[in-house]
């Protein structure tokens, strides 16, 4: 009877324990940020052209898609015979476990900085860690001494003449250090054990579900790999005429091929692949502004005539938009990514295919109708600027009639026996400067890479490295 | 006469059975000798493999229990451990005129070999754990083979400092007398369990030169005390060695402590709350981790009172 009531009653704490979600704890399911590839190696690359960025990356692994982790996630939902929120409350219940013993985050202020250094008396940080930690480590200098004297130099000697080597079983012993800190945190475990079995089940569920997401994924590996697909503009001024936008954009598919120095290592190596960039020109500006400069000029040019009659001239400018684009690129590009890319290279496209567009075709119509006292002056014209990639900036003045009415008869206009207006055409230099700012800039490129060696390299933070 | 010649045959006949059973006595101790040196010698592959294999279980059972740090010092070590080896017998191969493996580390893609390891070089395994010995071992190893005695005197040397070594532990001269088949099926073996420990586990970088001393969490103490009395506010440099020191050695609170206070003085204290945290878990009582425990418990309280 008595067996039988305990044995109620620890059914009872079990079902309480399971199946009552934690009091407090919000409704949530599977923690998504969890599911994903930690062997995914990504690091920043970054160009630079004068002042302007462009960002890709250098990358191994595959990328999983939303979609494919919803599926994993169905999936080891399944295999785990459990509801997302029995995920969730699992989740709930072994933070509740933490945050009962653990100081919890967020909610230390920042200032306890300024604590220390008042309570210790200390200035620096130095100080305080060997004053609180109670360090009394040896010198840098003993160290360093030990590497190159001692009985390891007399054992490795030993070594070269072949006397070393202990029986069999002695192989690995110096390595029991291992087993000895394992069976004592083996020891401690058994204190948390309840919250540890939660926990293990969810780790093995976010293990299983990221060993289901690498299968679904797979198709997808790939080897190191350089992409970038990054856009960055700025203004120019194109025929002193300023607020014109060129567009950059850098493509780059590059693959991984082999290394080409021993001491490569890691995304270190000989790249293949295609690099396109593409230098693009809204050039609004310059369609509205070609009109203007157009008019300051040939208004300037008959300014005490205007006056003098009180011509006022209308002015309309179409034609087709203009077009300004480069393009520089290779599909078939070698490139050797060095360690030395780390500090910064020089890039040179020297031997890329370099084409450029241009058209330019606008025409402004420049028209009047004017009338002082009973003489009518009527006259229309056509100025057409036009260029390609291989001229300079051509113009043509068309006048197409400039007629004075008076009473009722209509002559054109003439100045010493030859009509007012005639045609003529000119050209000006090619404002090349459109071109100067890829030509005349250095191309930099930048790989942002923790080093596994070097003072200046990236290491993970503390936080980090119990993630 | 003929007396005299059956007295002079006897002892003649007499010595050689001797000769002869001397011989084949000395024949099967030879064979013996062989025979058991083969035997020690596949034992001490067969030591070390199931001993990296016992210290990656252990590191299942860490991650299992979400204690990461541990869990990527057991894995690094038997990783850094295994890659050293197969790379050592890559070597021995290509010693032996078999250079598809050596050649696989020069990035020859398509080479038809049984698994392709990731960390091809020295110092990229080295890297993956500073508290193994045994990519010294074995680069020493490779040089004393080739003959270049300074440079494996070096290397041995500095295996020799650290004390998960010892010169029993330096019993592998003999992969040199096996044969390519032989080395090949351990290589093909040791790329196998590489790949199984680096599936579920990405070494991440320490930032460090490497350095024989590296291994040794008072020694990166001191670089990063260095560091701090050289230049007293170059905190992140100083956390550099803090961390590594603790991620060579996290069985000891004085990591976590030092990493905790140079975390607050870096403006991280989120990471100090962790270092607090996860060190107060290996050592309950450490002084230092309940003071620090007790300035962020009482800033907490400072804060939240009106």
């Amino acid at each position: 009877m008595k067996k039988r009531i305990v044995s109620a009653l620890i059914s009872l704490l079990l079902l309480v324990t399971t199946a009552v979600p934690v009091q407090g704890a919000p409704a949530r399911g599977v923690d998504r940020s969890k599911i994903g590839f930690d062997s995914l190696e990504t690091y920043p690359l970054i160009i630079t052209v004068g002042e302007l960025s462009f960002e890709g990356e250098v990358a191994r692994g595959a990328k999983a898609t939303k979609e494919d982790i919803e599926k994993a996630i169905e999936k080891t939902l399944k295999e785990f015979g459990k509801t997302e929120a029995e995920i969730g409350e699992a989740q709930a219940f072994v933070e509740k476990v933490a945050r009962d013993r653990s100081l919890a985050e967020k909610a230390v202020g920042k200032e306890i900085k300024d604590v220390i250094l008042k309570t210790t008396g200390m200035d620096l940080a130095a100080e305080v860690i060997e004053h609180i930690v109670g360090l009394n480590d040896r010198p840098l200098d003993e160290f360093l001494l030990d590497t190159a004297v001692g009985a390891a130099e007399d054992k490795a000697a030993g070594l070269l003449l072949g006397k070393a080597g202990g029986p069999v079983l002695q192989v690995t012993e110096a390595l029991m250090f291992l087993s000895e800190k394992y069976e004592q945190d083996k020891q401690r475990w058994k204190d948390r054990v309840d919250a540890i079995n939660a926990k293990r089940m969810l780790t093995n569920f976010y293990d299983k579900a990221n060993y289901n997401l690498r299968n679904i994924a797979s198709d997808k590996l790939w080897n190191w790999r350089i992409a970038m697909d990054a856009t960055d503009s700025r203004y120019f001024t194109f025929f002193d005429i300023p607020g014109n936008l060129e567009m950059w954009t850098f493509y780059i598919s590059l693959d991984k091929k082999s290394k080409v120095n021993e001491s490569d290592r890691g995304p270190f190596g000989l790249y293949t692949g295609s690099v396109q960039i593409k230098i693009k020109c809204e050039m609004s500006k310059f369609d509205e502004g070609i009109n203007d400069k157009y008019q300051d000029w040939i208004d300037g040019l008959y300014a005490d005539l205007n006056k003098e009659l009180g011509f006022k001239w209308n002015y309309k400018s179409e034609g087709r938009k203009t077009e300004i684009e480069r393009g520089i690129g290779t599909a078939d590009h070698r490139f050797y990514l060095s360690p030395q890319a780390a500090d910064g290279v020089i890039l040179d496209f020297d031997s890329f295919m370099d084409s450029k567009l241009v058209i330019i075709d606008r025409k402004v119509e420049r028209s009047l109708d004017h009338i002082i006292d009973d003489t009518r002056f009527q006259a229309k014209s056509m100025m057409t600027f036009w260029a390609d990639s291989e001229s300079n900036l051509q113009y043509t003045f068309d006048p197409q009639y400039f007629n004075i009415t008076v009473d009722g008869e209509t002559v054109p206009v003439q100045y010493g026996g030859v009509p007012a207006m005639q045609k003529f055409s000119g050209e000006v230099p090619w404002d090349s400067s459109v071109w100067d700012y890829w030509d005349k800039n250095e191309k930099k490129m930048k790989l942002y890479i923790p080093y596994t060696s070097g003072d200046s390299g990236y290491f993970p933070r503390p936080s980090d490295v119990f993630r | 006469m003929e007396g005299i010649q059956k007295m002079k045959q006897k002892p003649r006949g007499r010595i050689l059975s001797i000769i002869i059973v001397a011989a084949l006595l000395i024949a099967a101790a030879s064979t013996f000798i062989i025979y058991r040196s083969s035997i020690s010698s596949a034992s001490a592959y067969t030591e070390f493999k199931e001993a990296m294999l016992e210290i990656k279980k252990m590191g299942d059972d860490y991650a299992e229990n979400d204690m990461k740090l541990q869990a990527q010092h057991y894995y690094s070590m038997a990783g850094s451990s295994v890659s050293a080896m197969r790379l050592a017998v890559d070597h021995i191969l290509d010693m032996k005129g078999e250079s598809k493996y050596l050649d696989d580390v020069a990035d020859a893609e398509d080479t038809n070999v049984t698994a392709k390891p990731i960390y091809k070089d020295w110092e990229s395994i080295a890297a993956i754990s500073p508290a193994s010995p045994y990519p010294y071992y074995f680069e020493g190893l490779i040089y004393h083979i080739q003959g270049n005695e300074s440079k494996a005197k070096e290397a041995y040397q500095n295996a020799l400092i650290n004390p998960l070594f010892s010169e029993n532990s330096a019993v592998f001269y003999y992969l040199n007398e096996l044969s390519i088949d032989e080395l090949s099926k351990m290589r093909d073996d040791l790329a196998v369990i590489e790949s199984d420990i680096y599936a579920i586990f990405s070494p991440r970088p320490y930032g460090l030169e490497r350095h024989p001393m590296n291994f040794n969490d008072e020694y990166l103490r001191a670089k990063a005390k260095d560091v701090l009395e050289k230049e007293p506010n170059e905190y992140t440099e100083a956390l550099r060695y803090y961390t590594a020191a603790l991620r060579v050695n996290p069985f000891d609170a004085k990591n976590y402590a030092s990493c905790a206070l140079i975390s607050i003085f870096n403006n991280d204290v989120d990471a100090a709350i962790i270092c607090v945290n996860e060190g107060l878990w290996v050592d309950e009582n450490n002084k230092a981790l309940n003071q620090i425990a007790a300035w962020l418990t009482q800033n907490q309280e400072q804060e939240v009172s009106p």
